[in-house]
């Protein structure tokens, strides 16, 4: 009906400890790194907002570096409250659906 | 055939609320279904506040039944606008259940005209509506509604709208007085907008209608970050450039992702009163033209009337001054399909609202 996301999330999870997992309207399901997560948050003071340089330096974001908390921003966003207390990104769907790692389909030793 | 439950929303299941494409079972339209001996007794709970809309789905599902065998129908309704889904609780406005913002890529399209008859279609069919004249460099809804008084403070920041019709208005005109231009710089732009967001007391409202001002500037910009807007309404009239500019609007809303409820064609056609002949003054059509071209929906259009101009000067808006004329019709339809749009949206981001994740909890 409107240009929208095309995709949407339907469900969040966490699945290790650094480890979020994502599964879409379509069934497909990823996984992201939450540090590596939180390295590419797009806010304007990790992103210049003109140059679109980023202006986070990556190293100074530990590994450790987990959400404390996800809500949705309407329907095309989720905004994460991270452990540096940072949380000011807004990161849209098409984002998230850009920087997951496909789940790997479960092998089956049988 | 033996009546039960499972059977009953079986024949049912198709039915959908009108404008939109729910199904009475998935958009929770029927609260409640119960069978006694030969007796079917059904709950509704409306999503939108016209009866219009509700009196179609009773009839149809008196069909539905009829057709296994039912007779004896009993209908308890009653009518719950659902919620668009909150961006967060600390929302500015958390009494509001939607805001609909009314745009136009100009000026002179007669946006604050439909703007305050939309709130006034939606009020007389029952929902609780508030009006925020946002047209910072020239609002004029305290003229079209009639309403001169000035707001009360509530406590030392925060504003008591007027109560206009029926429907909760506020506008910058309260502030400066009607005739005083409003020459604001972006920032002060800025800061207004959010202390009209933040410091008025508008109270639990179903529908808060936002009259933005004309173009894709600041303004506009600002508002459609700050407020939670649910959905938007464009303006336009027929001719081309007036089409151009609606475009413009478009891409803005899709930009900050507001959903586009749909296109209204305001000064459609001219219905000659003495003879009753119809003519298209601007061209007719454009509105739907470019609808379709953007792929969003066609809310209707307006014709041109007389009385739509006499009842903006003297305070009493078409939809209530004659609200049968053809003008006041075609802006109540428009009011029933952005409704139906709303409960549509909002009740299917029920799921979205389930995306919370404590982290720790896990």
């Amino acid at each position: 009906m409107t240009a929208d996301a095309k995709h949407t999330i339907r469900k969040l999870e966490k699945a290790g400890e650094y480890d979020l997992r994502v599964e879409w309207d379509d069934g497909v399901v990823m996984h992201y790194n939450t540090a590596s997560l939180r390295r590419a948050c797009p806010c304007a003071s990790c992103i210049h907002e003109w140059t679109g340089e980023q202006i986070l330096d990556p190293l100074s974001v530990l590994e450790t570096v987990k959400p404390v908390r996800i809500e949705p921003v309407g329907r095309y966003a989720l905004r994460f409250h991270w452990s540096d207390r940072h949380d000011t990104g807004l990161y849209t769907f098409d984002l998230l659906r850009s920087l997951g790692e496909p789940e790997s389909s479960p092998q089956k030793n049988d | 055939m033996n009546l039960d439950q499972n059977n009953l929303r079986a024949a049912l299941r198709e039915l959908r609320y009108p404008g939109t494409d729910l199904t009475l079972e998935a958009g929770e339209i029927i609260d409640d279904l119960r069978v006694k001996n030969d007796d079917v007794l059904i709950r509704f709970q409306w999503p939108t506040p016209f009866p219009a809309s509700h009196q179609s789905v009773k009839e149809a599902v008196e069909r539905k039944l009829r057709e296994i065998g039912v007779n004896r129908t009993h209908f308890q309704e009653q009518v719950e606008i659902p919620a668009h889904p909150r961006q967060s609780e600390k929302s500015l406005l958390p009494g509001v259940k939607n805001i609909i913002a009314v745009a136009s890529g100009k000026g002179g399209v007669g946006k604050s005209t439909i703007s305050a008859n939309l709130a006034l279609s939606l009020a007389r069919a029952g929902a609780s509506v508030g009006l925020m004249d946002a047209d910072v460099y020239g609002p004029s809804m305290g003229l079209m509604l009639g309403a001169s008084g000035r707001p009360t403070m509530a406590d030392e920041k925060t504003l008591i709208p007027i109560d206009a019709q029926g429907i909760r208005l506020m506008s910058m005109a309260f502030l400066a007085g009607d005739d005083t231009p409003v020459i604001w710089r972006g920032p002060m732009v800025h800061g207004l907008i959010q202390q009209f967001l933040a410091n008025v007391a508008w109270g639990d409202l179903d529908y808060l209608v936002i009259d933005l001002p004309p173009g894709t500037g600041d303004a506009q910009l600002t508002l459609t970050q700050l407020a939670p807007l649910s959905g938007s309404v464009i303006v336009t009239t027929p001719q081309e450039v007036s089409l151009i500019d609606a475009r413009k609007g478009l891409r803005m809303f899709q930009q900050v992702k507001v959903p586009v409820l749909g296109v209204v064609e305001n000064m459609s056609y001219f219905i000659d009163p003495g003879s009753g002949n119809r003519t298209e003054i601007f061209g007719h059509g454009g509105g739907r033209r470019t609808a379709d071209e953007l792929s969003i929906p066609f809310l209707g259009e307006v014709p041109i009337d007389p009385e739509v101009a006499r009842g903006g000067d003297d305070g009493m808006p078409i939809v209530r001054r004659n609200p049968e004329s053809p003008a006041a019709r075609a802006i109540a339809t428009i009011a029933e399909k952005v409704s139906a749009q709303l409960a549509e949206l909002a009740i299917q981001s029920r799921g979205a609202a389930a995306l919370h994740l404590d982290w720790d909890d896990n």
